[in-house]
């Protein structure tokens, strides 16, 4: 008996879940430009400055 | 290496949206990094094209007009960061390093002063006055702003920088002391 709640009740989980992920629009699922830039100043913030004559603080934008 | 990988996303953002203007001034100040200055123009043109009240963007292109020895253009360009602004200490900098690549040492006094009194911490600005101090013969000044510069840098910021400072200071600290 116990078998079987768990399985419908996980099937359910499972059908609401296809429905929630389905119902969300495409640009839900894009990666933003703004998602982009702030991985690639994740990548300045780690970046290999000894070896360049950067002399001046570049102003960047995160 | 994470330059590279800077690049790239942010030339993903780019090609997501192309009017997203922050990602070109950052890739560009990615390509100063790397010595491409030509590369880096072009990032700093096409955001100062989309949006021309930026004043981060202008403080770029002139640390690469001035690398270009387009000390002229690295002037106006700072003096239009100031102008939009808000004002942010490092453009003073910017100007004082130009200033000083064509020979106006007390107009590069002059920045360097103006943002070190934003950011006691701005340690560019210091090398950058101890270098103008060591031009002037101003040893004792110098010594003091390569020391400072020499106190806040980051390790890991530019290590040729730093040894240069450290060698300068070993130099200028077993010269005679200033006669005034």
């Amino acid at each position: 008996m116990n078998r079987c709640i768990m399985a419908y009740l996980r099937s359910s989980l499972i059908l609401a879940a296809v429905m929630v992920l389905t119902a969300l629009p495409a640009s839900a699922w894009a990666v933003s430009a703004g998602d982009y830039n702030a991985k690639g100043m994740n990548y300045v913030r780690q970046g290999e400055y000894d070896k360049s004559d950067q002399r001046v603080q570049l102003c960047y934008q995160g | 290496m994470s330059t590279i990988k800077a690049i790239s996303e942010f030339s993903s953002a780019i090609k997501v949206d192309q009017r997203y203007v922050k990602a070109y001034n950052n890739r560009g100040g990615v390509y100063v990094v790397l010595q491409k200055y030509e590369l880096a123009l072009d990032d700093f043109n096409q955001a100062l094209a989309l949006t021309p009240d930026y004043a981060k963007a202008y403080n770029n292109r002139a640390y690469v007009y001035a690398k270009m020895g387009k000390y002229d253009q690295a002037i106006d360009d700072v003096n239009q960061a100031l102008t939009v602004g808000p004002e942010e200490a490092m453009f003073y900098d910017t100007r004082g390093y130009a200033y000083a690549g064509k020979g106006m040492l007390a107009e590069a006094l002059k920045d360097f002063d103006l943002a070190l009194g934003m950011d006691q911490t701005l340690e560019t600005a210091y090398l950058h006055r101890a270098e103008v101090y060591d031009r002037t013969g101003e040893q004792d000044a110098a010594k003091m702003d390569y020391t400072a510069y020499i106190r806040f840098a980051r390790e890991d910021k530019n290590d040729a920088d730093l040894a240069t400072a450290k060698r300068r200071l070993t130099q200028l600290s077993q010269m005679a002391p200033d006669f005034k």
